[in-house]
């Protein structure tokens, strides 16, 4: 049950304890209104009897919500039975049980709401006044349209309820086509449809191509019989149309009898086949009109769960072919390392020949010694180019998939967000000290990024903020006529550390750094240099300060 | 005294073989290099050789890899007198223990013909 179902449930609840309130209270006011011949304590018990019954059966449905109206009406019937005049004021007790016939609980509203009163008035009276009989059929009339009404919202309701419900599972978000295992039995057993859902397929029209989505079964084909013809129809959607009996050709069944509902969300178009049981046409009127219309909001959020599970696929495909590419890379440098070490057998032998000539005074053995070492240098010749060539493979960074220097421009905005969504990682509070111009008539700049490369660098930081500062740290965001600057600064216990990280920052050596630093350094130096952004590392008042310095692209 | 090695890349331990043919064994060893596996024919005839260095990468249309040759020696009873693993990989002692090999003498890519001949002549 869903949650707006539960409140109404409450509501229910409590409207048929007011309503029996007002009942009580007026048939008291009538009893007052006119003399009767029964004794007070009489009339008593008849309440106290009635409430009694009404709590035994509240909120009770089926046939319990039956006898609860046919005790409404007794009581009705007793208080009015004493009346010495059927006057308007008696005749008034009898709307009460109908006006409140919206709130029954009963799924399915029973006639018997109206048939009592005329029972109770032919009882009294002993006649049929027609007139009379007229504002209970006009009643009657009204709330059979408001019945139907509330079905429809009902039904909407309950669809809501289901794909939010089912979406909230998180094992069905994998398989969303499950939802229509969900959808099909809600309009089955909706008594506002003459015809039976057998199944339900959804495809997707984009740059006039078909793509299956998913069905409530397995479908590995389908085409459309007049595809040109189809595609002119649904060129002239806005927004949402539906078609009957659309010829589709699915798992090499031709289905001719289906309802098609179409949804357009950007440049495609979701089209929903709507097949019925035993390929049936959906002769049924009300299926044909009122179908798309209720069934519209539900198949809305839907396509737009859809969209948004390929986007989130093809995300993912983007992430995979990025890793695919990188693991591609990662094992060329492997192979390219592996021949390398093969080659330099020839190398390691003529190193080793060398130091064997200088051990040696045969002059047999010296001739030999020289003969293998310029037969070594012929195959170091011939290797060498080889050797190099899979060494540039390496070195190559235009094909380095890890390397950084493909950047985008952004503007101060998405920079700062960037770092204050790295920054929210490591630290809870945001201790950020904002100088950036932010008035409306400054003059505008961006800066040159690569996202992956700013992560890099700046979470690569914050770990070691995280670990080394024993006090107080946080964040400067300057500017000046060049430069957006950004401060990270943190207070330390280690000086030694701080001075050795201090050198190693500030190496021109790159090597130096590779085999000196922890890998981290190593890193943010490469990205920075990659990005062309200027990094800057000192000690100033016993405070670390990392900096790294935007360029300022101004925008004209 | 004849020496087998399985070796895809031939040029890649030639140098080091002949240095120590020419210059300890005045040529006489007789050392026959085969790219792949099936190449030896009978494969038992692996028991007629003195040494035999094994290539763990061997060529890619080779029936077997050097893992391969080294676990059919094993299953087959094959009394081979010295067996010596060629390699570049720093974890084969891993690669081999996890295949059931144990105990398999190893010489690591590049090699010199120092490290050769400690082996040959012992």
């Amino acid at each position: 049950m869903g949650e707006i179902s539960k409140i109404e449930n409450f509501q229910r609840k409590i409207i048929s304890i007011l309503f029996r309130i007002v009942l009580t209270i007026y048939s008291f006011f009538v009893l007052i209104n006119n003399n009767t011949n029964f004794e007070w304590y009489y009339n008593i018990l008849i309440i106290i009897v009635y409430w009694i019954l009404f709590l035994s059966l509240w909120s009770k449905h089926g046939w319990k919500s039956i006898l609860r109206l046919t005790i409404d009406y007794l009581y009705i019937y007793l208080i009015l039975f004493q009346q010495e005049s059927f006057t308007f004021i008696e005749y008034s007790l009898l709307f009460i049980p109908i006006l409140n016939c919206q709130n029954h609980s009963s799924n399915k509203r029973t006639i018997l709401v109206y048939l009592y009163p005329l029972g109770i008035i032919f009882l009294i009276t002993q006649n049929y006044n027609f007139i009379s009989l007229l504002p209970f059929l006009a009643f009657y009339i009204i709330n059979s349209f408001e019945g139907i009404r509330t079905k429809y919202s009902k039904f909407i309701e309950e669809l809501n309820s289901k794909i939010d419900d089912f979406f909230i599972q998180t094992d069905t978000r994998k398989k969303t086509y499950t939802i229509y295992k969900e959808l099909i039995p809600i309009i089955n057993k909706s008594s506002l449809f003459k015809n039976q859902i057998d199944n339900i397929i959804c495809f997707k029209i984009k740059k006039n191509r078909v793509k299956i989505i998913n069905g409530s079964y397995f479908i590995w084909n389908l085409s459309l019989t007049d595809y040109s013809n189809f595609l002119e129809k649904i060129k002239t959607i806005n927004y949402s149309e539906s078609f009957n009996d659309i010829e589709i050709k699915i798992n090499e069944n031709t289905i001719k009898h289906n309802l098609v509902l179409i949804y357009k969300i950007d440049e495609s178009y979701y089209c929903y086949v709507i097949q019925p049981k035993k390929n049936d046409s959906f002769a049924d009127l009300r299926f044909r009109t009122f179908l798309p219309t209720l069934i519209k909001p539900f198949f809305i959020r839907l396509t737009k769960v859809f969209e948004a599970d390929l986007i989130h696929k093809a995300h993912n495909y983007e992430e995979v072919k990025k890793m695919a590419e990188k693991n591609t890379y990662v094992s060329k440098a492997e192979l390219a390392m592996h021949h390398i070490r093969n080659h330099l057998t020839p190398f390691k032998n003529i190193a080793a020949l060398t130091n064997t000539l200088g051990t040696i005074s045969n002059p047999d053995i010296i001739e030999k010694v020289i003969n293998n070492m310029k037969k070594d240098a012929i195959t170091i010749k011939t290797s060498l180019p080889e050797i190099l060539k899979r060494v540039d493979l390496i070195l190559d960074k235009p094909q380095n998939p890890f390397n950084v220097s493909e950047l985008i421009n952004v503007g101060t905005q998405q920079l700062f967000t960037q770092i204050k969504n790295i920054w929210s990682f490591h630290f809870d509070e945001e201790i950020f000290e904002i100088n950036w111009n932010s008035s409306k008539n400054r003059k505008k700049a961006d800066v040159e990024i690569n996202i992956e490369g700013l992560d890099l660098i700046v979470s690569n930081w914050l770990s070691n903020v995280e670990k080394f500062n024993n006090a107080s740290y946080g964040v400067i965001f300057n500017e000046d006529e060049s430069y957006y600057e950004i401060s990270f600064y943190n207070t330390y216990n280690d000086q030694k550390k701080v001075n050795r990280l201090l050198e190693l920052f500030n190496a021109t050596d790159k090597s130096q750094v590779f085999r000196n630093s922890s890998h981290g350094i190593f890193q943010i130096k490469e990205c920075l240099s990659q990005m062309n952004v200027i990094g800057e590392m000192y000690n100033q008042d016993n405070l670390l300060y990392f900096n790294l310095k935007f360029n300022k692209l101004y925008i004209l | 005294m004849k020496i087998l090695i399985f070796e895809n890349q031939k040029n890649t331990v030639q140098p080091s073989f002949d240095s120590v043919n020419d210059i300890f064994c005045d040529n006489e060893l007789a050392i026959e290099y085969y790219p792949k596996s099936q190449d030896l024919v009978p494969f038992t005839k692996i028991s007629e050789y003195e040494f035999v260095f094994i290539d763990i990468s061997l060529a890619p249309n080779s029936n077997l890899d050097g893992i391969g040759i080294l676990k059919k020696i094993k299953n087959e009873n094959l009394n081979v007198n010295n067996i010596i693993v060629l390699t570049g990989d720093s974890r084969i002692e891993d690669k081999l223990n996890a295949n059931g090999l144990f105990n398999i003498k190893t010489l690591f890519k590049p090699i010199d013909f120092t490290e050769l001949n400690a082996i040959i002549n012992n």
